[in-house]
């Protein structure tokens, strides 16, 4: 039992059941603020039936031309809302948003090179490893740029990998 | 599962960094530009560029450097001088770039560049009118010429007044600005049609602020409320009429920011009907992009405007889509029984119906108009309420949506097994149903909502045959039994379903929660049966082995968490606390070789058993005879999620049950390592660190870093700046300095991220970033942090170098080696500390349970660990006198106020008691400085009288008083009120227990001591009046009842510690937190501010004499009768310190059964063999176990070392 909606700033009090497990990363208060006020829609809080946090996404759309495309910032789940598939249906809709109401290309989202689970996960959903990103978590360790094609990209050109790494600095947005 | 931003990120959105402004101006427009740049533009920006460059990379010397050589070029130029005063503030020369940036804005500059660069500099030193002041004399400057700049530079103008708060100037500006876009139009970045929101909006914030005004008695802000007297239904209907306009202007709305800004209007109007419509029309459909999100919105208003039957329909629509759509079920069962909403409030007079709210989360705003207004209800008829037929109708409705999910679970790509460990379960690319577990609770929810029904009728039934004193029938207890009887089936059902996910238990907690004791227990049996035919299914699976196994085990999991929150077992025996955590702690064994290979960043399949051990041993700890009794069931406890946290170190359930162990055996460096270990930060600082961290840092002296404690914990993230090693107070300084500057740089950013949200046209983040702005800076945790930093200065404030000799010098003699915290600082140092920290909190300000937000998340704490009366510095005390009054308990979680999500803000009167007492707690705090600093004599800098300030307290006090005198458990501590003093420190003397109360009625005799004391010197050190008998007599009495008191607090102390450590010498000489922290408190704040208090007498009196004997005069026998209290005070206050010094010795020596004190190490193997002897679990006593306690007893030892040292030096400071 899920309500989904969109994220708000009284989250942040409330969220603990879901940011205290160490793999989610908790932001100051100017990060959190900036995705709301610029991508609200991108922004999506899944509620249990006691009010409480099961998980949410934060993303956004950016880009120039062909690259134009989603973005997914975080996406999470509490340690007692896994297994249910929470992560698959909030990153659904975000493609959904991505697809329907920004007319993107792609959805792309970054990860840390060991976190195998994620990685695994992600290329069940339909994500493919399109490029490494050397250094990209404060230099200490490799992500990968892992992207999933959108209707709008008819011959999935947004999705052959990159076989070249590419730095942290090479990366066309910020 | 999750991903870190891009470093860059980082940098952009650290809020007031440089490159969030370069990307911002990067994304304008060149032409916007205007300059007053030299002829070579290519060379100027070859000079400017590197500087850009340099500040980017935080290199501010180079940045600098840089500036430096091109400012001899470029002599005058504005945006060099600018990026200057950019680099001098990051390197922390504020005041230069200040200064910098002032000669530039003297010149009225005009080019955006520089404005913006020069708005950081004044936007960090807080000076937001000189930003506004600046934009307006650019504005102003260009009006004439008009264009685009012209409208860049209002754009910026409105910014400014979005940063200040200041409404009526913003739609002064906005309406401007959307008169100036529709001139340039084509050219504007920003639409006309957005400037005309912005006026809309700004209407709205007055309005809001007018309601909020209206509600609180509290005057708004400057600029908030319009000059002119206009109501805020004027309001609403001024903004309604524009936003009507401007839609049909543009034949549709913006987006969904404006149709939810809209429809909240029209809510706040009780416009219901009209927002349907407007929802339903061709404005909606334009603005909603997402059917779904359309058909949702429709139904909510439907129900508000009172269509239920046209509400439900189109919520089952929706759920047909989506039938784990919690919101729409839970609005589905209010529409189609409305007698059994949540929302359902009862007219007090007969004949007023019952009234209920239908609420969904989409319609609520955070910082909305209609969320300042009283709800609008929709009256329920009787045959509404939970008739038969209703309730049949819903069960069919949910029923079809449960047939529903299942089809679509059995569909294609099937269910991944329940148990399995990776999130990912599920094949194919593509997507697996997602579990969908709302139909089937919204059975469980319909089953409670007819139960609570039959309850209630049954009630009311009881009364009436009560009234009548007539026979009643006595049908309903019948009832009653079968709708009970329904809830169970329907939980057992649900369980039987979900009983291997994680979430079941959590998923049915508030409705167990609430069932009555009978059945509490036949759930619980039921649930056993469950499970064990779970686990035969499971064994007979055979060597399919590891899944069945994990789901059988989960199962059980599910079932004893549901168990604890029901509130069983109920425990009466120790013994048998200690018998349950075995058995949970062996079945957790079973979990490890199923998970094999678990990365143990994870949570474990069986993780939530080591915090139901660590319950039971904790109610054990809760039923122990005496204090002293407890510590071993909390060493066990301790143990056992050491052990657990070995393997999965970042479980935080575990790791808060560590922290709190650790607060509460006096180990609170130990207890910091365990909240960092979590990686808490930025807003977590306010919604746990105040709680789990200021607790034990404010109870204990410390010293040290977090790795000396916990060696397999990595140090706390380091500060920007770089912490100063060797600061023996640095985790407080730490904690405290964090948690200010969260508040502080949300205060300098709100603004901020508000015109970012303007910009975007996201109108309801404006609402509700203007609230989420209001809500931190009327934060409990900030209250408590800015009157803690004050005391801190005051109380625990080494040694500052100058000042009078005196102290310093006795307290070295006392052997204050390590040059820090157990040193008395001067009086002249606390006079200024106290002046400083009391001139920082405005006795006009003082904290109040309505004025404050409550941000804390209380449902991290366990049941054993009740949010306290008390203020984070004697919450430990206050939990050790909780559990003498057998208030602790470590079962029932899912029954304690504080589980619930946000509960600290819940309307309960639990909650509304405690947000009273943490007010009422904090003021007190918050009125210490004055006292302290009135004390020694100081006055003006927003130093409160002290008289007055004393009144205060008391007044606090009484309110206390007035609360505890219906609580039967303080009546005791009363019996004697017949001080004159009244009932704020009355019975000190003669007291029987020291608790937080207590110590706040110490404070109270303490200062009024000192007024008396003060009252007799005169103002100021110079005064040559003769003292009056009167006064002295007055002080005299007052001394005399502050020596009393505080002797009687020691002397109880004292005894308690020496009955503790005789019964602690079984167990190595682990003593209990509550006596030591007794102590702790009385040292570190009472004895260390009375003794400088007492010097500062003593040496104005000395002048007297001196002045006295040199003029040739007598000491008048007054003043004679006082020098000689104040002596005798010194003195006894002086053998109070030295009576904790001995009492806390000898507890330590006497806990050790030769009379020396054992070493950590041998004090720890003898409390694991006495563990064993106890017959506590393997956990509790096994390697990681025993090295955990050997650093908590090492720890216990340091922080008794340190109080003594303090008494040490307290004593030595009063003596001649």
């Amino acid at each position: 039992m899920t309500t989904l909606r969109r994220f708000t700033c009284n989250d942040l009090f409330t969220y603990n059941n879901v940011n205290l497990d160490i793999l989610t990363e908790t932001y100051n208060l100017p990060f959190y603020l900036t995705y709301l006020a610029k991508w609200p829609e991108y922004c999506l809080m899944a509620e249990g039936p006691g009010k409480q946090a099961m998980g949410y996404i934060l993303g956004k759309a950016e880009g120039d031309g062909d690259l134009w495309h989603g973005h997914v910032t975080a996406v999470t789940v509490a340690p007692d809302f896994r297994r249910q598939s929470l992560a698959q249906k909030l990153m659904q809709i975000l493609e959904e948003i991505s697809e329907k109401v920004h007319d993107c290309f792609f959805v792309d989202l970054f990860v840390r090179k060991s976190n195998a689970v994620a990685i695994n996960m992600y290329r069940k959903f339909g994500y493919i490893i399109y490029r490494t990103v050397v250094g990209y978590y404060s230099g200490d360790e490799d992500a990968y740029d892992m992207r999933k094609a959108l209707p709008r990209d008819v011959d999935k050109r947004s999705t052959i990998p990159l076989k070249r790494p590419i730095k942290p600095e090479e990366l066309e947005w910020e | 599962m999750q991903q870190m931003p891009k470093p860059i990120s980082q940098i952009i959105f650290s809020g007031i960094s440089v490159h969030l402004e370069t990307w911002v101006v990067q994304r304008l427009p060149r032409q916007r530009r205007m300059s007053r740049r030299p002829k070579d533009p290519d060379a100027f920006e070859r000079k400017v560029r590197p500087i850009y460059d340099a500040l980017d990379s935080r290199n501010w010397k180079g940045a600098l450097k840089l500036c430096q050589q091109a400012l001899q070029k470029y002599s005058d130029n504005e945006l060099i001088k600018v990026l200057k005063a950019i680099g001098l503030e990051r390197s922390g020369k504020r005041e230069e770039a200040n200064q910098v940036v002032d000669e530039v804005i003297a010149l009225n500059p005009i080019d955006e560049q520089v404005l913006r660069l020069a708005a950081i500099v004044l936007r960090a030193s807080g000076r937001l009118s000189d930003i506004t002041q600046m934009y307006e004399n650019a504005a102003t400057a260009m009006a004439p010429r008009g264009g685009e700049l012209a409208l860049v530079l209002q754009h910026e103008v409105f910014g400014a007044h979005v940063r200040e708060q200041n409404f009526v100037k913003q739609q002064q500006v906005a309406l401007r600005l959307s008169k100036a876009a529709a001139s340039v139009a084509g050219h504007a970045a920003i639409s006309s049609e957005r400037y005309g929101w912005w006026v809309v909006i700004s209407i709205l914030l007055q309005a809001r602020a007018t309601l909020r005004m209206t509600a609180t008695g509290v005057p708004a802000p400057a600029g908030q409320v319009p000059s002119v007297a206009m109501g805020p239904e004027k309001l609403l209907a001024l903004a309604e009429g524009m936003m009507a306009r401007q839609a049909a202007k543009d034949g549709r709305l913006e987006g969904y920011d404006a149709l939810m800004v809209y429809v909240d209007v029209l809510l706040a109007q009780g416009k219901a009907s009209d927002a349907l419509s407007l929802v339903s029309g061709p404005l909606g459909a334009s603005a909603l992009r997402l059917p779904a999100e359309r058909l949702q919105l429709r139904a909510v208003l439907s129900a508000l405007s009172g269509d239920l039957p046209a509400a439900s329909e189109l919520l089952r629509e929706g759920l047909r889509l989506n039938p784990d759509d919690w919101g729409a079920l839970q609005l589905l069962l209010d529409c189609m029984l409305p007698g059994t909403a949540a929302s359902v409030t009862r007219g007090s007079a007969p004949s007023c119906p019952p009234t209920f709210r239908p609420q969904h989360p989409l319609v609520l705003i955070s910082g909305g108009l209609a969320e300042q207004l009283p709800p609008r209800g929709l009256a329920v008829t009787p045959d509404e309420a939970c008739g038969t037929a209703a309730v049949i109708e819903a069960q069919a409705v949910l029923q079809e949506l449960v047939d529903l999910v299942d089809l679509k679970e059995q569909s294609p790509s099937s269910r991944g097994t329940p148990g399995d460990v990776g999130p990912g379960a599920g094949g194919g690319n593509g997507y697996k149903a997602m579990t969908m577990r709302g139909p089937d609770l919204a059975l469980v929810d319909l089953a409670m909502r007819r139960h609570r029904a039959a309850a209630a009728a049954a009630a009311a039934a009881a009364t009436a045959t009560d009234s009548n004193s007539s026979n009643g029938s006595g049908g309903g207890s019948g009832d009653i039994g079968d709708t009970e009887a329904a809830v169970i089936d329907a939980v057992l059902s649900y369980y039987r379903k979900y009983g291997s996910l994680v979430s079941c238990a959590v998923d049915l907690r508030t409705y167990v929660s609430q069932l009555g004791a009978g059945a509490a227990s036949r759930l619980a049996e039921a649930l056993e049966t469950e499970a064990d035919k779970a686990t035969a299914l499971a064994s007979a699976a055979g060597e399919s082995g590891g899944a069945a196994a994990l789901t059988s085990l989960r199962r059980r999991v599910c079932a004893a968490q549901i168990r604890d929150d029901l509130g069983l077992p109920r425990l009466e025996r120790c013994g048998e606390g200690v018998e349950l955590s075995k058995e949970l702690l062996d079945l957790y064994g079973t979990a490890q070789p199923l998970q094999a290979g678990l990365d143990e960043r994870e949570r474990g399949a069986a993780d939530e058993l080591p915090a139901l051990a660590g319950a039971a041993l904790m109610t054990a700890a809760g039923l122990a005879t005496s204090d002293a009794a407890a510590v071993p069931y909390m060493l066990a406890a301790y143990g056992a999620f050491a052990d657990a946290v070995r393997v999965r170190p970042f479980g935080a359930g575990m790791r808060i049950s560590l922290a709190a162990l650790a607060a509460l055996l006096a180990a609170p460096v130990a207890a910091a390592a365990h909240m960092y270990k979590l990686d808490i930060k930025h807003i977590q600082l306010d919604t746990l660190g105040a709680q789990m961290l200021l607790t034990p840092l404010l109870a204990w002296p410390h010293a040290g870093t977090v790795s000396m404690a916990d060696a397999e914990s990595s140090p706390p993230p380091s500060s920007p700046n770089g912490d100063a090693q060797g600061n023996s107070q640095q985790l407080l300084h730490r904690a405290l300095r964090d948690t200010n500057a969260l508040f502080a740089d949300h205060a300098c950013d709100a603004g901020e991220s508000i015109f970012t949200a303007y910009g975007h046209g996201m109108y309801t983040k404006v609402l509700e970033f203007t609230a989420f702005r209001e809500r931190l800076a009327a934060a409990h945790t900030l209250a408590v942090v800015r009157a803690e930093s004050g005391l801190a200065d005051c109380f625990r404030s080494s040694s500052s170098g100058g000042g009078g000799g005196n102290s310093s010098s006795s307290a070295n003699a006392a052997g204050a080696d390590s040059g820090g915290a157990e040193a008395i600082p001067a009086v002249d140092a606390v006079r200024s500390a106290s002046v400083a920290a009391a001139g920082k909190l405005n006795p006009d300000n003082l904290p109040t349970a309505s004025s404050l937000r409550f941000n804390w998340d209380l449902s991290i704490r366990p049941s054993w660990l009740p949010p306290g009366e008390a203020g984070p510095s004697a919450a430990v005390l206050e939990w050790w006198r909780s559990r003498a009054a057998g208030e602790i308990c470590g079962q029932g979680y899912g029954r304690c106020w504080w589980a619930a999500t946000g509960s600290a803000e819940a309307p309960s009167s639990a909650a509304a008691e405690w947000r009273t007492c943490q007010a009422s707690a904090a003021a007190h705090r918050w009125l210490l400085p004055h006292c302290i600093a009135g004390a020694l004599g100081a006055s003006g800098g927003g130093v409160l009288n002290l008289r007055e300030a004393l009144e205060r307290l008391k007044g606090l006090m009484d309110e206390q008083l007035v609360k505890s005198s219906n609580d039967a458990s303080t009546a005791g501590s009363e019996a004697d009120g017949d001080s004159r003093e009244g009932g704020a420190t009355a019975g000190l003397a003669s007291c029987t227990k020291i608790d937080a109360e207590a110590l706040r009625r110490l404070d109270v005799t303490l200062y009024g001591a000192a007024l008396a004391v003060r009252d007799c010197l005169g103002s100021g050190s110079a005064s040559a009046a003769a003292v009056g008998g009167a006064e002295a007599d007055a002080a005299c009495r007052a001394l005399g009842e502050l020596v009393a008191a505080v002797r009687r607090l020691v002397s109880l102390a004292a005894d308690e510690l020496a009955a503790a450590a005789r019964e602690a010498a079984a167990w190595g000489g682990v003593l209990p937190g509550g006596p030591l922290a007794a102590v702790s408190l009385l040292v570190q704040e009472h004895l260390s501010v009375a003794a400088p208090c007492i010097q500062s007498w003593q040496s104005v009196l000395k002048a007297v004499r001196k002045r006295r004997a040199k003029s040739g005069n007598q000491m008048e026998g007054a003043a004679q009768h006082l020098i000689d209290a104040v002596t005798k005070t010194a003195e006894q206050l002086a053998a109070a310190a030295q009576d904790c010094v001995d009492a806390l010795t000898a507890a330590t020596g006497a806990a050790a059964a030769g009379g020396e004190p054992l070493p950590a190490a041998a004090a720890a193997a003898q409390a694991v063999r006495f563990l064993k002897a106890q017959g506590h679990a393997a956990a509790s006593v096994s390697e990681s176990a025993a090295s955990a306690l050997e650093a908590l007893v090492q720890e216990q030892r340091i922080t008794v070392g340190l109080v003594m040292k303090r008494a040490a030096a307290v004593a030595a400071a009063l003596l001649p």
